[in-house]
């Protein structure tokens, strides 16, 4: 919300400066997002009156404004400009915004300066034309020494509970509570009810009050105008801006119809099914059970967010009829989010304004009404419920143990609140305009906020528990696979789901019911697409070295998943001691085989194919029997769906659910042996279809074997040969030459039995 | 006796290798050595011209011994001379394990974690697709209130949506755990907002703390505790604020880590960041889990936030565009390891 500094200071007593003041109210909770300081946005502009005006070419008018020691020529475009208005001007050879202001040539006219707008001094968004200043305004003055511009301009966050400081008073109280000061506040004089006109109340609208008049329209005054503005509210004319002034001033949003406009009476009801109306905003809705302020007929407003187009006031406007009224928020709410319409009067109204208000902003209305539009009260009907404050007990040792804190009585008289001490302990009474406030808990934050958080204390809690340090396997499989020389990604989790239903299309996506764009509308069930698209970005960076893995959720219709995703492409890293060496189908199945490394788990690859890959050179993965995930070659079709046509093969990828491995090898040390440990080379041929695994755990079965690794393989035909070195040992003895070749026998006739064996060349 | 130095001195000149010097000792000393059969010939000799033979024969052969150990010496100073010539390209790199990376969002929720295990909290987890009971309404945020406008939420279902917060993960241990209970939730939220500050996924640590004494001072000093081991020793301010599931409620700043608290663009000219909201638990909260008579704090972060403060990384895009250039850079940053 955005407070004028002056306006403020019309409400309270403030002693110290703007900065310090945004300080204490950021550190009240009230979080000052912006200090704007105006005075110093004026510059060197002074005011000036326009003298004359005479059209020069399109749109262009060429004035000669008086601006004190001299008269100036100045173009404008703003034809609503009048002579003897007055405004404020920049002329040529001062400064603005820290430029120097140079002359400038339009339509072969110079332009000695020119008109001020808000938007051009930063106190408006957007301005359609030059701001008209006060006719008492000297002429030839600085603007930065007239008090209207010595004013600051706070940009106030307000959470949603703080609905009462909503308004120029509300933010007074505060200030108010911090410094101690009194609030001043009007006296308005009370005007009597008569009866002639019927006001019919709802349950959601428990009080109304509506006063009919006879008004002059016109322009604001300079003063109200201004501060609409720096408010954020464009003024429009007389009726409308007094409406805003009080919202914004006191909190009540209120609304004028043109009486002559409407019938007899006014209804608060629920909307009638597919009821229609069109808004000052110039839309039609289609209302649907919301509330609607009717006037016997029709509909004339939707209660609390917009009047009618109907029953604008326009220029010709004479009677109008002024709304002053309490809605339910969550009725005013429901409307406003449905018809995805909010305004600064649904705003306040759906944060729930002080319901206990419409009758003093009604007088507050007609004293400005009076003054401001020539006003003449012809009749007022005031349907009133004043709602009772509420009462709350509560007991100074109990917050004091909530917050840590040694609050002595005292204080808590100190909150705005009126406090009694009654036999059954302390009562504080809240004010109407405080719905937020409601329990113990509430007064606790409202003593430390008005003390300050910075008063607190700060202890540590003496909790005991047994925390299981439940060790993150993810942190284990992370670390290794960067010790690997892959680097880790993040991805976002919904992605294309006519992509993904291309890839796999039996599966049943998971969708989002409101996504941002098109191609992130759907839940992965794979973290393919993420990698893929990295792998992408970066080859058309210009690196050619890729290996990334991504540990993430996965997700089906009714269930999520954590997994692992690894992809791998191009060449690995080129170092002066290696040689050129692409990645390979390897390279991912060892990735893969140095997590399951880390685990108590019980892997089995099979040649099965899977969806996203190549159907020879790929595997799946099973744990214990269970299905995990899948590695491979990417399958040919897949280049097409994405944007690596210009590659042809080479990209591998594996992914596996890692919700299986959950628990750490653990194993028992291995005696060292205590004779020596011989080597032999075994050189045997198989069929290419036998799996090398089996071979290999084969050997290591025979208890005299040491250890095994395959050192040498090449094809022979249909045929392979395999090189395995075998470490041999003996517990009790050395083994001699005979001994080993008998081992070696031994071995290889399993082997010939078991996989057809032969011995190479032989 | 001088013939046979000089042969000797001749031949050593000629010796280079210890196999050759080897060879030229057994001519000498060896089994049929010149000077071996000289002493052979010594007993045919009458005891007078023995002895005095002997002696200059033992002098020989002592001078013999010497000579050629001395260049066996020779031998092995040239060789060693030899080797210590020999160069390497001393600054060619080292043969180093190829290091990946981590990512820096991982890498500052192990380094968060690991402040908070050392401070007693254990660690939860819960699903990203959560009920709209657990996200919102548990957690006194019922359709309709105002405060679901601060985060707008993708919906799956009716009931199910992304979660915009990890606090579905408390509503669910509460449920299922008995107070006391200290943990923190790390994981990924998702809010309906995308734009140059906003990412519509990103990644939340939240804590709980629930016990029957628990005080809002001791939300203070656990925040301060741990505020000052990630950044370093830092001002800490909390301020007044607003969610629907605690009260009282805070936003936490620190002092400006660009700046150091002279105002800068990043802190937007105010000299503080905003990094962390906290608060009590609502009692609605307390009561719609079913604790009874139990108190709590609560407080959530956001990690991207801390990860760009840290690094001084600027665009929060870059956190998801997985650019290698950009990963790269963290292959040597700290995985923390365990207790701080």
């Amino acid at each position: 919300m955005k407070v004028s500094y002056n306006w403020l200071k019309e409400f309270v007593d403030i002693d110290v400066n703007a900065y310090d003041l945004a300080d204490k109210l950021t550190l009240s909770g009230l979080e000052v997002e912006s200090v704007f300081d105006i005075q110093k946005a004026c510059f060197d502009s002074v005011v000036g009156k326009i003298l004359s005006k005479e059209p020069i070419c399109s749109n262009l008018y060429l004035l000669i404004v008086d601006a004190g020691k001299k008269q100036s020529s100045i173009v404008t475009s703003d034809n609503s400009l009048k002579i003897g208005d007055k405004v404020g001007i920049v002329l040529a050879g001062s400064y603005f915004n820290n430029n120097l202001v140079k002359e400038k040539k339009f339509c072969n006219v110079v332009s000695e300066g020119f008109l001020l707008s808000a938007s051009e001094i930063g106190i408006e968004e957007s301005s359609n034309s030059v701001l008209l200043l006060d006719d008492e305004f000297v002429v030839g003055s600085y603007l930065r020494d007239i008090d209207a511009f010595r004013d600051y301009i706070f940009d106030i966050s307000i959470t949603p509970n703080r609905a009462d400081c909503l308004s120029i008073l509300g933010i007074a109280r505060e200030v108010s509570i911090y410094y101690n000061k009194p609030i001043k506040l009007k006296e308005c004089k009370v005007i009597k009810e008569d009866n002639n006109f019927s006001v019919t109340l709802d349950n959601d609208c428990p009080s109304y009050i509506a006063s009919i008049m006879n008004v002059k329209l016109g322009q604001s005054c300079f003063d109200m105008r201004l501060k609409l503005i720096k408010s954020g509210v464009r003024p429009i004319n007389n009726i409308v801006d007094i409406t805003n002034y009080c919202m914004i001033a006191l909190g009540q949003p209120m609304h004028a119809f043109d009486k002559d406009k409407i019938g007899t009476e006014i209804v608060v009801r629920n909307s009638y099914q597919k009821e229609r109306i069109v808004a000052l905003n110039d839309l039609e809705y289609e209302l649907d059970k919301d509330l609607v302020i009717s006037d016997g007929v029709k509909a004339i407003a939707i209660a609390g967010i917009m009047g009618g187009k109907h029953s604008q006031i326009d220029e010709n406007t004479k009677h109008i009829l002024l709304e002053s009224a309490y809605f339910a928020p969550e009725r005013i709410r429901k409307t406003s989010r449905r018809l995805k319409l909010s305004t600064e009067s649904s705003y306040r109204f759906e944060r729930g304004i002080d319901p206990n208000l419409n009758e003093y902003a009604t007088y507050y209305a007609i004293e400005l009404l009076q003054q401001y539009a020539n006003a003449n009260v012809v009749g007022i009907t005031k349907n009133i419920n004043k709602k009772n404050p509420k009462r709350i007990e509560f007991d100074i040792d109990e917050i004091n143990n909530f917050l840590g804190s040694n609050y002595n009585k005292s204080k808590f008289y100190e909150l705005g609140f009126d406090v009694e001490e009654t036999p059954v302990g302390l009562i504080a009474t809240i004010p109407t305009h405080r719905i937020d406030i409601e329990s113990m808990e509430d007064l606790a934050e409202e003593i430390a906020r008005i003390e300050g958080y910075d008063k607190l204390p700060s202890t540590i809690p003496r909790i005991k528990l047994n925390v299981n340090t439940n060790i993150n396997t993810k942190d284990h499989i992370r670390e290794v696979l960067k010790l690997s020389g892959l680097s880790e990604v993040i991805n976002y989790s919904f992605v294309d789901g006519e992509l993904l239903s291309k890839l796999n299309k039996n599966k049943s996506l998971l969708y989002l019911k409101n996504p941002l764009t098109k191609e992130q509308n759907c839940m992965r069930n794979t973290l393919f697409l993420g990698l893929i698209d990295n792998l992408v970005f970066n080859l058309n960076h210009n690196i050619k070295s890729i290996a990334m893995f991504e540990m993430g959720r996965i997700f089906d219709l009714n269930q999520e998943y954590d997994a692992l995703g690894i992809i791998m492409h191009g060449f690995k890293p080129l170092n002066w001691y290696t040689q050129k060496n692409n990645f390979d189908f390897y390279d991912i199945k060892g990735a893969f085989e140095s997590i399951f490394g880390l685990f108590d788990c019980n892997i089995e690859f099979r040649m099965e194919e899977s969806y996203l890959l190549h159907p020879k050179k790929s595997l799946t993965i099973y744990n214990d029997g269970r299905y995990v995930g899948f590695i491979g070659e990417i399958h040919p079709d897949i280049y097409d769906l994405f944007d690596i046509k210009f590659l042809k093969s080479n990209i591998f990828y594996g992914e596996i659910l890692i919700d299986s491995f959950n628990k750490f090898k653990s194993f028992y040390f291995k005696p060292l042996p205590k004779f020596p440990i011989v080597v032999r080379d075994l050189n045997i041929v198989v069929e290419k279809s036998e799996n090398v695994n089996y071979i290999k755990n084969t050997i290591s079965s025979f208890d005299f074997v040491y250890n095994v690794n395959l050192i040498d393989r090449y094809d022979l035909g249909s045929k392979k040969s395999l090189n395995f070195r075998i470490e041999l040992y003996s517990l009790d003895k050395t083994l001699t030459d005979a001994d080993i070749e008998q081992l070696i026998n031994e071995i290889f006739s399993k082997l010939s039995t078991r996989f057809r064996a032969t011995i190479r060349g032989g | 006796m001088h013939e046979i130095l000089e042969k000797l001195d001749e031949k050593l000149k000629k010796t280079i290798t210890q196999e050759d010097l080897k060879q030229l000792k057994s001519f000498f000393l060896g089994k049929n050595g010149i000077v071996t059969n000289l002493f052979r010939e010594l007993s045919k000799l009458p005891q007078e011209e023995r002895i005095e033979k002997g002696k200059i024969f033992n002098e020989l052969k002592h001078l013999v011994t010497e000579k050629i150990e001395n260049k066996l010496e020779d031998i092995k100073n040239a060789k060693k001379n030899q080797e210590l010539e020999q160069e390497l390209d001393l600054f060619l790199d080292g043969k180093s394990l190829n290091v990946g990376s981590i990512h820096p969002v991982n890498l500052v929720i192990k380094e968060i974690s690991d402040i908070f295990l050392s401070m007693g909290f254990g660690v939860e987890d819960g699903p990203e697709v959560e009920l709209d009971l657990y996200n919102f309404e548990l957690l006194n945020v019922p359709k309709n209130h105002p405060a679901r406008d601060m985060q707008d939420t993708f919906y799956i279902d009716e009931n199910r949506l992304l979660r915009t917060q990890t606090s579905g993960v408390q509503v669910r241990t509460m449920l299922k755990k008995q107070p006391p209970l200290m943990f923190i939730a790390p994981g990924k939220v998702y809010r309906r907002d995308s734009d140059l500050t906003h990412s519509p996924m990103f990644h939340q640590i939240e804590g709980l703390a629930v016990d029957k004494d628990i005080k809002f001072s001791d939300l203070k000093g656990v925040l301060e505790t741990f505020l000052n081991k990630f950044f370093g020793k830092t001002k800490v301010r909390f301020r007044p604020s607003y969610f629907p599931f605690t009260e009282p409620s805070a936003e936490v700043d620190i002092g400006c880590v660009i700046c150091g608290g002279k105002g800068c663009r990043v802190c937007s000219y105010t000299g503080y960041l905003e990094v962390l909201g906290c608060g009590m638990v609502h009692r609605n909260v307390l009561k719609n889990v079913g604790y009874e008579n139990f108190r709590g704090f609560a407080f959530g972060l956001g990690v991207e936030r801390f990860a760009m403060l840290k690094y001084g990384i600027d665009n929060i895009r870059l956190m998801f565009e997985n650019d290698l250039r950009f990963l790269e850079q963290f292959s040597n940053s700290f995985y923390s390891k365990g207790l701080v």
